[in-house]
Protein backbone atom coordinates (compact mmCIF):
# COMPACT_ATOMS: atom_id res chain seq x y z
CA UNK A 1 0.00 0.00 0.00
CA UNK A 2 2.69 2.66 1.03
CA UNK A 3 4.24 4.09 -1.81
CA UNK A 4 7.52 5.91 -0.96
CA UNK A 5 11.33 6.20 -0.84
CA UNK A 6 12.36 4.82 2.09
CA UNK A 7 14.96 1.89 2.10
CA UNK A 8 12.56 -1.18 1.65
CA UNK A 9 14.69 -4.90 1.70
CA UNK A 10 14.25 -5.19 -1.96
CA UNK A 11 13.12 -8.27 -3.10
CA UNK A 12 11.75 -8.17 -6.60
CA UNK A 13 9.12 -10.49 -7.23
CA UNK A 14 9.09 -10.48 -11.05
CA UNK A 15 11.93 -11.23 -13.40
CA UNK A 16 12.60 -8.57 -15.38
CA UNK A 17 10.23 -9.50 -18.68
CA UNK A 18 6.92 -10.26 -16.47
CA UNK A 19 8.41 -6.48 -14.42
CA UNK A 20 8.34 -4.63 -17.99
CA UNK A 21 4.58 -6.01 -18.85
CA UNK A 22 3.50 -5.28 -15.36
CA UNK A 23 4.82 -1.82 -15.65
CA UNK A 24 3.17 -0.87 -18.58
CA UNK A 25 0.01 -2.46 -17.77
CA UNK A 26 -0.34 -0.98 -14.16
CA UNK A 27 0.59 2.55 -16.27
CA UNK A 28 -2.55 2.17 -19.14
CA UNK A 29 -5.10 0.50 -16.80
CA UNK A 30 -4.76 2.35 -13.66
CA UNK A 31 -7.11 5.06 -14.88
CA UNK A 32 -9.53 2.71 -16.26
CA UNK A 33 -9.79 0.81 -13.19
CA UNK A 34 -10.03 3.97 -11.16
CA UNK A 35 -12.94 5.40 -12.93
CA UNK A 36 -14.69 1.49 -12.66
CA UNK A 37 -13.85 1.39 -8.87
CA UNK A 38 -15.41 5.01 -8.84
CA UNK A 39 -18.57 3.65 -10.66
CA UNK A 40 -19.06 0.84 -7.70
CA UNK A 41 -17.92 2.62 -4.90
CA UNK A 42 -19.11 5.66 -2.89
CA UNK A 43 -15.85 7.94 -2.74
CA UNK A 44 -12.96 8.38 -4.63
CA UNK A 45 -10.60 7.02 -1.59
CA UNK A 46 -12.21 4.08 -1.42
CA UNK A 47 -12.11 3.44 -4.98
CA UNK A 48 -7.88 4.19 -5.19
CA UNK A 49 -7.78 1.48 -2.36
CA UNK A 50 -9.23 -0.94 -4.24
CA UNK A 51 -7.78 -0.27 -7.17
CA UNK A 52 -4.20 -0.90 -5.53
CA UNK A 53 -5.36 -3.53 -3.80
CA UNK A 54 -6.62 -5.24 -7.12
CA UNK A 55 -2.49 -4.06 -8.54
CA UNK A 56 -0.87 -5.47 -5.53
CA UNK A 57 -2.82 -9.17 -5.85
CA UNK A 58 -2.13 -9.41 -9.47
CA UNK A 59 1.42 -8.59 -8.65
CA UNK A 60 1.25 -11.37 -6.35
CA UNK A 61 -0.06 -13.86 -8.91
CA UNK A 62 1.54 -12.46 -12.06
CA UNK A 63 3.27 -16.19 -12.80
CA UNK A 64 0.15 -17.78 -12.80
CA UNK A 65 -1.81 -15.73 -15.43
CA UNK A 66 -2.07 -16.75 -19.16
CA UNK A 67 -1.42 -13.77 -20.70
CA UNK A 68 -1.96 -10.04 -20.48
CA UNK A 69 -5.64 -9.84 -21.27
CA UNK A 70 -5.96 -12.63 -18.63
CA UNK A 71 -4.39 -10.20 -16.44
CA UNK A 72 -7.34 -7.51 -17.38
CA UNK A 73 -9.72 -9.47 -16.50
CA UNK A 74 -8.28 -10.34 -13.49
CA UNK A 75 -7.80 -6.87 -12.36
CA UNK A 76 -11.46 -6.15 -13.48
CA UNK A 77 -12.60 -8.76 -11.48
CA UNK A 78 -10.87 -7.64 -8.29
CA UNK A 79 -12.21 -4.53 -8.76
CA UNK A 80 -15.30 -5.96 -8.50
CA UNK A 81 -14.37 -7.85 -5.57
CA UNK A 82 -12.99 -5.38 -3.81
CA UNK A 83 -15.86 -2.46 -4.41
CA UNK A 84 -18.36 -5.53 -2.61
CA UNK A 85 -16.17 -5.30 -0.04
CA UNK A 86 -15.30 -1.81 0.48
CA UNK A 87 -19.15 -1.12 0.62
CA UNK A 88 -19.79 -3.62 2.82
CA UNK A 89 -17.33 -2.66 5.51
CA UNK A 90 -18.81 0.34 4.95
CA UNK A 91 -21.96 -0.28 5.39
CA UNK A 92 -21.16 -2.37 8.88
CA UNK A 93 -18.79 0.33 9.83
CA UNK A 94 -21.90 3.30 9.47
CA UNK A 95 -23.87 1.01 11.74
CA UNK A 96 -21.35 1.21 14.27
CA UNK A 97 -21.40 4.98 13.59
CA UNK A 98 -24.75 6.09 13.32
CA UNK A 99 -24.40 8.63 15.92
CA UNK A 100 -21.98 10.35 13.88
CA UNK A 101 -22.13 9.84 10.91
CA UNK A 102 -22.76 12.92 8.65
CA UNK A 103 -24.51 13.47 5.42
CA UNK A 104 -22.68 14.40 2.44
CA UNK A 105 -21.63 18.08 2.14
CA UNK A 106 -21.00 19.37 -0.80
CA UNK A 107 -17.42 19.90 -2.12
CA UNK A 108 -15.69 22.92 -1.26
CA UNK A 109 -13.76 23.04 -4.70
CA UNK A 110 -16.90 21.53 -6.76
CA UNK A 111 -16.53 24.25 -9.42
CA UNK A 112 -18.95 22.30 -11.85
CA UNK A 113 -21.72 20.59 -9.99
CA UNK A 114 -23.24 16.93 -11.51
CA UNK A 115 -26.18 18.07 -14.25
CA UNK A 116 -29.08 17.39 -12.46
CA UNK A 117 -30.50 15.11 -14.56
CA UNK A 118 -27.53 12.90 -14.48
CA UNK A 119 -28.02 12.71 -10.10
CA UNK A 120 -31.25 11.96 -10.81
CA UNK A 121 -30.02 8.57 -12.55
CA UNK A 122 -26.97 8.24 -10.50
CA UNK A 123 -28.99 8.10 -7.26
CA UNK A 124 -31.46 5.95 -8.91
CA UNK A 125 -28.33 3.64 -10.21
CA UNK A 126 -27.50 3.69 -6.40
CA UNK A 127 -30.77 2.00 -5.05
CA UNK A 128 -30.67 -1.20 -7.42
CA UNK A 129 -29.67 -4.36 -5.98
CA UNK A 130 -25.97 -5.10 -6.00
CA UNK A 131 -25.90 -7.05 -8.78
CA UNK A 132 -28.26 -5.31 -10.93
CA UNK A 133 -25.90 -2.48 -10.60
CA UNK A 134 -22.60 -4.19 -10.78
CA UNK A 135 -23.70 -5.03 -14.25
CA UNK A 136 -25.26 -2.18 -15.42
CA UNK A 137 -21.44 -0.21 -14.22
CA UNK A 138 -19.16 -2.49 -15.88
CA UNK A 139 -21.82 -2.38 -19.25
CA UNK A 140 -22.15 1.44 -19.44
CA UNK A 141 -19.57 2.74 -17.38
CA UNK A 142 -17.15 0.24 -18.93
CA UNK A 143 -18.81 -0.50 -22.19
CA UNK A 144 -17.92 -4.14 -21.56
CA UNK A 145 -19.70 -6.86 -23.78
CA UNK A 146 -21.65 -9.79 -21.33
CA UNK A 147 -19.15 -12.07 -21.60
CA UNK A 148 -16.69 -10.06 -20.00
CA UNK A 149 -19.51 -8.46 -17.87
CA UNK A 150 -19.87 -12.27 -16.30
CA UNK A 151 -16.15 -12.81 -15.63
CA UNK A 152 -15.82 -9.92 -13.68
CA UNK A 153 -18.93 -10.08 -11.20
CA UNK A 154 -18.91 -14.29 -11.36
CA UNK A 155 -22.40 -14.45 -13.19
CA UNK A 156 -23.27 -16.73 -16.37
CA UNK A 157 -24.09 -14.45 -19.17
CA UNK A 158 -27.56 -15.43 -18.96
CA UNK A 159 -27.74 -14.13 -15.49
CA UNK A 160 -25.63 -11.01 -16.97
CA UNK A 161 -28.84 -10.89 -19.23
CA UNK A 162 -31.03 -11.38 -16.81
CA UNK A 163 -29.87 -8.76 -13.97
CA UNK A 164 -29.60 -6.04 -17.09
CA UNK A 165 -32.87 -6.28 -18.03
CA UNK A 166 -34.34 -6.00 -14.28
CA UNK A 167 -32.14 -3.47 -13.51
CA UNK A 168 -33.06 -1.34 -16.35
CA UNK A 169 -36.54 -2.03 -16.30
CA UNK A 170 -36.31 -1.22 -12.16
CA UNK A 171 -34.55 1.97 -13.37
CA UNK A 172 -37.19 3.24 -16.09
CA UNK A 173 -39.71 2.53 -13.20
CA UNK A 174 -38.24 4.76 -11.25
CA UNK A 175 -37.03 7.45 -13.23
CA UNK A 176 -40.59 7.56 -14.87
CA UNK A 177 -41.99 8.58 -11.01
CA UNK A 178 -39.16 10.97 -10.87
CA UNK A 179 -40.39 12.66 -14.14
CA UNK B 1 -28.43 1.97 -27.03
CA UNK B 2 -32.10 2.94 -26.36
CA UNK B 3 -32.77 6.68 -24.85
CA UNK B 4 -32.41 5.00 -21.70
CA UNK B 5 -29.01 3.24 -21.78
CA UNK B 6 -27.80 6.68 -23.16
CA UNK B 7 -28.70 8.52 -20.27
CA UNK B 8 -27.47 5.53 -18.14
CA UNK B 9 -24.15 5.88 -19.63
CA UNK B 10 -24.11 9.34 -19.97
CA UNK B 11 -24.63 9.73 -16.30
CA UNK B 12 -22.28 7.30 -15.47
CA UNK B 13 -19.52 8.64 -17.17
CA UNK B 14 -20.56 12.36 -15.98
CA UNK B 15 -20.67 11.51 -12.66
CA UNK B 16 -17.16 9.53 -12.62
CA UNK B 17 -15.56 12.90 -14.36
CA UNK B 18 -17.29 14.67 -11.67
CA UNK B 19 -15.55 12.62 -8.81
CA UNK B 20 -12.18 12.35 -10.53
CA UNK B 21 -11.63 15.34 -12.60
CA UNK B 22 -9.24 15.27 -15.52
CA UNK B 23 -7.36 12.09 -16.72
CA UNK B 24 -3.88 11.71 -14.35
CA UNK B 25 -0.91 9.69 -14.45
CA UNK B 26 -0.89 6.59 -12.20
CA UNK B 27 1.31 7.20 -9.02
CA UNK B 28 4.53 5.23 -8.62
CA UNK B 29 3.41 1.35 -7.76
CA UNK B 30 5.88 -0.03 -5.01
CA UNK B 31 5.86 -4.06 -5.54
CA UNK B 32 4.71 -5.98 -2.28
CA UNK B 33 8.30 -7.27 -1.03
CA UNK B 34 7.52 -9.64 1.79
CA UNK B 35 5.14 -11.64 2.82
CA UNK B 36 3.69 -10.81 6.36
CA UNK B 37 5.19 -13.27 9.02
CA UNK B 38 2.44 -12.77 11.78
CA UNK B 39 -0.79 -14.14 11.40
CA UNK B 40 -2.56 -11.97 13.90
CA UNK B 41 -1.66 -9.21 11.28
CA UNK B 42 -2.46 -10.91 8.58
CA UNK B 43 -6.00 -8.80 8.89
CA UNK B 44 -6.78 -6.27 6.64
CA UNK B 45 -6.11 -3.05 6.87
CA UNK B 46 -9.47 -2.46 6.88
CA UNK B 47 -10.60 -4.53 9.77
CA UNK B 48 -8.40 -2.03 11.48
CA UNK B 49 -10.29 0.81 10.53
CA UNK B 50 -13.50 -0.69 12.15
CA UNK B 51 -12.57 -0.37 15.47
CA UNK B 52 -13.67 1.89 17.66
CA UNK B 53 -12.28 3.73 20.34
CA UNK B 54 -12.58 6.00 23.36
CA UNK B 55 -10.82 8.67 24.69
CA UNK B 56 -12.55 11.96 26.64
CA UNK B 57 -11.96 15.56 27.07
CA UNK B 58 -12.51 19.26 25.35
CA UNK B 59 -11.26 20.56 22.19
CA UNK B 60 -8.33 21.07 19.63
CA UNK B 61 -8.53 18.80 17.31
CA UNK B 62 -4.29 19.94 16.14
CA UNK B 63 -1.76 20.81 19.07
CA UNK B 64 0.29 21.68 15.75
CA UNK B 65 3.56 23.19 16.96
CA UNK B 66 5.71 24.13 14.56
CA UNK B 67 8.13 26.27 14.75
CA UNK B 68 9.23 27.54 11.36
CA UNK B 69 8.79 31.53 10.56
CA UNK B 70 7.88 31.15 6.69
CA UNK B 71 4.63 32.57 5.54
CA UNK B 72 2.65 32.17 2.79
CA UNK B 73 4.43 33.99 -0.12
CA UNK B 74 3.96 34.04 -3.90
CA UNK B 75 1.53 32.42 -5.92
CA UNK B 76 1.97 29.86 -8.37
CA UNK B 77 0.09 27.81 -10.82
CA UNK B 78 1.09 24.40 -11.21
CA UNK B 79 1.06 23.11 -14.77
CA UNK B 80 0.77 19.43 -13.83
CA UNK B 81 -2.63 18.75 -14.47
CA UNK B 82 -4.48 19.72 -17.22
CA UNK B 83 -6.48 22.10 -15.04
CA UNK B 84 -3.84 24.51 -13.53
CA UNK B 85 -4.68 24.78 -9.78
CA UNK B 86 -3.69 27.75 -7.95
CA UNK B 87 -1.36 26.90 -5.19
CA UNK B 88 0.36 28.82 -2.39
CA UNK B 89 4.36 28.68 -1.27
CA UNK B 90 4.63 27.27 2.07
CA UNK B 91 7.83 26.47 3.14
CA UNK B 92 8.75 24.10 0.42
CA UNK B 93 5.67 22.65 -0.68
CA UNK B 94 2.85 24.05 -2.55
CA UNK B 95 -0.68 24.17 -1.08
CA UNK B 96 -3.47 24.42 -3.12
CA UNK B 97 -6.37 25.34 -1.02
CA UNK B 98 -10.56 26.14 -2.73
CA UNK B 99 -11.82 28.93 -3.90
CA UNK B 100 -12.71 30.56 -1.00
CA UNK B 101 -10.08 29.61 1.43
CA UNK B 102 -7.10 30.57 2.34
CA UNK B 103 -3.33 29.71 3.93
CA UNK B 104 -2.14 32.03 6.61
CA UNK B 105 0.76 32.06 9.75
CA UNK B 106 -0.93 30.75 12.58
CA UNK B 107 -1.61 33.52 15.01
CA UNK B 108 -1.92 31.63 18.46
CA UNK B 109 2.26 31.42 19.86
CA UNK B 110 1.00 27.37 20.53
CA UNK B 111 0.94 27.55 16.53
CA UNK B 112 3.88 29.30 15.65
CA UNK B 113 5.64 26.11 13.71
CA UNK B 114 2.69 25.80 11.60
CA UNK B 115 -0.22 27.48 9.44
CA UNK B 116 -3.52 27.69 9.42
CA UNK B 117 -6.03 26.81 6.63
CA UNK B 118 -9.28 29.31 7.04
CA UNK B 119 -12.71 30.78 4.59
CA UNK B 120 -11.06 33.73 3.42
CA UNK B 121 -11.52 36.71 5.77
CA UNK B 122 -12.28 34.36 9.08
CA UNK B 123 -11.19 35.80 12.21
CA UNK B 124 -7.92 36.52 13.46
CA UNK B 125 -7.80 33.27 15.56
CA UNK B 126 -9.75 31.06 13.33
CA UNK B 127 -7.79 28.08 12.26
CA UNK B 128 -10.35 25.75 10.79
CA UNK B 129 -7.35 23.16 9.15
CA UNK B 130 -4.28 23.23 10.60
CA UNK B 131 -0.70 22.74 8.70
CA UNK B 132 2.81 21.98 10.37
CA UNK B 133 5.96 20.60 9.03
CA UNK B 134 8.42 18.97 11.30
CA UNK B 135 11.87 19.12 9.89
CA UNK B 136 13.52 16.51 12.40
CA UNK B 137 15.11 18.78 14.45
CA UNK B 138 16.74 17.80 17.21
CA UNK B 139 14.35 20.26 19.31
CA UNK B 140 11.51 18.62 17.47
CA UNK B 141 12.38 14.75 18.04
CA UNK B 142 12.91 15.70 21.83
CA UNK B 143 9.37 15.76 21.58
CA UNK B 144 8.44 12.39 20.68
CA UNK B 145 5.86 13.51 17.96
CA UNK B 146 3.92 10.46 17.19
CA UNK B 147 1.93 10.41 13.55
CA UNK B 148 -0.05 7.69 15.29
CA UNK B 149 -1.81 10.28 16.99
CA UNK B 150 -4.19 13.04 17.02
CA UNK B 151 -2.10 16.55 16.74
CA UNK B 152 1.02 14.35 16.17
CA UNK B 153 3.04 16.53 18.90
CA UNK B 154 1.59 17.13 22.29
CA UNK B 155 -1.46 15.39 24.38
CA UNK B 156 -4.06 14.05 21.89
CA UNK B 157 -7.16 16.79 22.00
CA UNK B 158 -9.72 15.08 24.06
CA UNK B 159 -13.61 15.29 24.40
CA UNK B 160 -15.30 15.22 27.51
CA UNK B 161 -18.98 13.75 27.85
CA UNK B 162 -19.93 15.04 31.14
CA UNK B 163 -17.29 13.23 33.70
CA UNK B 164 -16.39 10.62 31.90
CA UNK B 165 -14.70 10.29 28.06
CA UNK B 166 -16.63 10.01 25.13
CA UNK B 167 -16.33 6.56 23.16
CA UNK B 168 -13.95 7.55 19.97
CA UNK B 169 -13.81 5.19 16.93
CA UNK B 170 -10.76 5.19 14.17
CA UNK B 171 -10.92 4.94 10.60
CA UNK B 172 -7.10 4.30 9.20
CA UNK B 173 -6.32 4.66 5.71
CA UNK B 174 -3.54 5.42 3.33
CA UNK B 175 -4.30 8.07 0.85
CA UNK B 176 -2.32 10.37 -1.39
CA UNK B 177 -0.82 13.88 0.18
CA UNK B 178 -0.03 16.24 -1.87
CA UNK B 179 2.12 13.83 -4.02
CA UNK B 180 3.32 11.92 -1.03
CA UNK B 181 2.06 8.48 0.76
CA UNK B 182 0.59 9.72 3.74
CA UNK B 183 -1.39 8.24 6.41
CA UNK B 184 -5.14 9.45 6.49
CA UNK B 185 -7.32 8.89 9.98
CA UNK B 186 -10.75 10.30 11.49
CA UNK B 187 -11.92 10.19 14.80
CA UNK B 188 -15.01 10.32 16.08
CA UNK B 189 -16.45 10.43 19.04
CA UNK B 190 -20.33 11.42 20.11
CA UNK B 191 -21.96 12.37 23.52
CA UNK B 192 -24.50 10.85 24.11
CA UNK B 193 -25.50 12.77 27.50
CA UNK B 194 -24.92 16.36 25.22
CA UNK B 195 -25.88 15.23 21.62
CA UNK B 196 -22.61 16.46 20.57
CA UNK B 197 -20.09 14.81 18.55
CA UNK B 198 -16.53 15.60 17.45
CA UNK B 199 -14.37 14.77 14.77
CA UNK B 200 -11.13 15.05 13.70
CA UNK B 201 -9.02 14.20 10.48
CA UNK B 202 -5.39 14.20 10.05
CA UNK B 203 -3.23 13.70 7.14
CA UNK B 204 0.64 13.22 7.98
CA UNK B 205 3.36 12.62 5.17
CA UNK B 206 5.68 11.11 7.73
CA UNK B 207 8.71 11.03 5.69
CA UNK B 208 11.18 14.01 6.00
CA UNK B 209 10.39 16.67 6.26
CA UNK B 210 7.07 15.84 7.96
CA UNK B 211 3.64 17.25 6.57
CA UNK B 212 0.79 16.99 8.96
CA UNK B 213 -2.65 18.88 8.22
CA UNK B 214 -5.54 18.42 10.73
CA UNK B 215 -8.64 19.75 11.53
CA UNK B 216 -11.28 19.06 14.36
CA UNK B 217 -14.77 20.11 14.28
CA UNK B 218 -18.23 19.76 16.54
CA UNK B 219 -21.31 18.56 15.16
CA UNK B 220 -20.16 18.71 11.88
CA UNK B 221 -16.50 18.69 9.92
CA UNK B 222 -18.07 17.45 6.24
CA UNK B 223 -16.83 20.57 5.24
CA UNK B 224 -13.96 20.63 6.81
CA UNK B 225 -12.94 17.05 5.23
CA UNK B 226 -13.30 18.24 1.69
CA UNK B 227 -11.24 21.15 2.29
CA UNK B 228 -8.42 18.60 3.26
CA UNK B 229 -8.97 16.33 0.55
CA UNK B 230 -8.56 18.94 -1.83
CA UNK B 231 -5.52 20.17 -0.02
CA UNK B 232 -4.26 16.81 -0.29
CA UNK B 233 -5.30 16.19 -3.71
CA UNK B 234 -3.64 19.59 -5.29
CA UNK B 235 -0.87 19.97 -3.04
CA UNK B 236 3.09 19.05 -3.86
CA UNK B 237 5.14 18.27 -1.23
CA UNK B 238 8.56 18.45 -1.79
CA UNK B 239 10.63 16.05 -2.70
CA UNK B 240 11.66 14.18 0.45
CA UNK B 241 14.75 14.87 1.54
CA UNK B 242 16.48 11.44 3.25
CA UNK B 243 15.84 8.21 2.68
CA UNK B 244 14.15 7.42 5.59
CA UNK B 245 11.07 8.28 7.57
CA UNK B 246 11.10 11.11 10.19
CA UNK B 247 9.28 8.54 12.95
CA UNK B 248 8.02 5.23 12.98
CA UNK B 249 7.07 1.90 14.50
CA UNK B 250 6.82 -1.35 14.33
CA UNK B 251 8.58 -4.24 15.75
CA UNK B 252 12.22 -5.59 15.50
CA UNK B 253 12.99 -8.31 13.35
CA UNK B 254 16.79 -8.48 12.75
CA UNK B 255 19.69 -6.23 14.18
CA UNK B 256 22.74 -6.45 12.10
CA UNK B 257 26.33 -4.91 13.18
CA UNK B 258 28.23 -2.31 11.35
CA UNK B 259 31.28 -0.31 11.85
CA UNK B 260 29.53 2.35 13.52
CA UNK B 261 26.18 0.74 15.20
CA UNK B 262 23.70 -1.30 13.79
CA UNK B 263 21.35 -1.62 11.12
CA UNK B 264 17.47 -2.45 12.30
CA UNK B 265 14.89 -4.16 9.95
CA UNK B 266 11.93 -2.67 11.48
CA UNK B 267 8.41 -4.63 10.61
CA UNK B 268 5.59 -1.22 10.64
CA UNK B 269 2.94 -1.33 12.69
CA UNK B 270 0.41 1.32 12.73
CA UNK B 271 -1.57 1.85 16.06
CA UNK B 272 -5.53 1.82 15.99
CA UNK B 273 -6.48 2.90 19.38
CA UNK B 274 -10.18 1.28 19.65
CA UNK B 275 -12.50 1.07 22.16
CA UNK B 276 -10.34 1.36 25.08
CA UNK B 277 -8.32 -1.55 23.65
CA UNK B 278 -5.47 -0.70 21.53
CA UNK B 279 -4.41 -2.30 18.31
CA UNK B 280 -1.67 -3.40 15.52
CA UNK B 281 -2.61 -2.99 12.00
CA UNK B 282 0.38 -3.93 9.85
CA UNK B 283 -1.13 -3.09 6.38
CA UNK B 284 2.47 -3.62 5.06
CA UNK B 285 4.06 -6.06 3.98
CA UNK B 286 7.37 -4.57 3.31
CA UNK B 287 10.06 -4.02 6.08
CA UNK B 288 12.00 -1.15 6.77
CA UNK B 289 16.03 -0.60 7.17
CA UNK B 290 17.37 1.80 10.04
CA UNK B 291 20.43 2.62 10.90
CA UNK B 292 21.27 3.54 14.78
CA UNK B 293 24.38 4.78 15.89
CA UNK B 294 26.34 2.73 18.39
CA UNK B 295 25.31 5.27 21.81
CA UNK B 296 21.91 5.05 20.83
CA UNK B 297 21.70 1.71 20.14
CA UNK B 298 23.09 0.73 23.47
CA UNK B 299 21.35 3.25 25.13
CA UNK B 300 17.77 1.83 24.16
CA UNK B 301 17.66 -1.83 25.92
CA UNK B 302 15.91 -2.99 22.95
CA UNK B 303 15.92 -6.16 21.58
CA UNK B 304 14.58 -8.55 18.27
CA UNK B 305 10.96 -9.00 18.71
CA UNK B 306 10.19 -5.73 20.40
CA UNK B 307 7.95 -3.10 19.47
CA UNK B 308 10.04 -0.02 19.34
CA UNK B 309 9.47 3.54 18.32
CA UNK B 310 11.78 5.90 16.44
CA UNK B 311 12.66 9.00 15.17
CA UNK B 312 15.54 10.43 12.47
CA UNK B 313 16.82 12.84 10.59
CA UNK B 314 15.87 11.21 7.62
CA UNK B 315 18.98 8.95 7.70
CA UNK B 316 20.19 7.68 10.81
CA UNK B 317 18.02 7.35 13.64
CA UNK B 318 18.10 9.88 16.58
CA UNK B 319 16.01 8.28 19.47
CA UNK B 320 14.79 4.93 19.98
CA UNK B 321 12.85 3.77 22.59
CA UNK B 322 10.74 0.81 23.61
CA UNK B 323 6.89 1.68 22.43
CA UNK B 324 4.38 1.36 25.09
CA UNK B 325 1.80 2.99 23.90
CA UNK B 326 -1.59 4.28 26.09
CA UNK B 327 -4.84 4.45 24.92
CA UNK B 328 -5.33 8.09 24.48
Amino acid sequence: MVVGVEPRLTRPVLEPPGQAMFDVLYREQWWPMLRLATGLVDTVGAAEDVVQDAFVALYRNWSSLRDSAAAVGYLRTSVVNGSRSALRRRITARRHLHAVVEPPVEGADASSVLAAEHQIVVQALAGLGRRQREVLVLRYLAGLPDPDIAEATGLSEAGVRSAASRGLAALRTILKEES
Amino acid sequence: MNDLEDRIANALNAHVDHELGARRPAPPFTPPIRERRRSPWVLPLTAAACVAAIVGGTVAASRLLAKHDDAPGTHHTTVASPTPVPTVRVSDARIAVPRGWAVRKAAAPQRGWGWCIVPTGAAAHACTVSLLRISGAPAEVAQSFDVDSPGVIGDPPQFVCGDVSAPRTETYAVRSFGGQPAQWRRWDAHCARTGHSLRIEQWSDASVPTWVMSGSSVDGGGAMSTVMAYVAKHSELRVTTGPARAMDRGVIRAVHPTATGVRIELDRTVLVRSLGTIRDANPDPATYEYVVPRAIWSGAHVKVGQRIRLWTDGRTVQKLEPDVPTSS
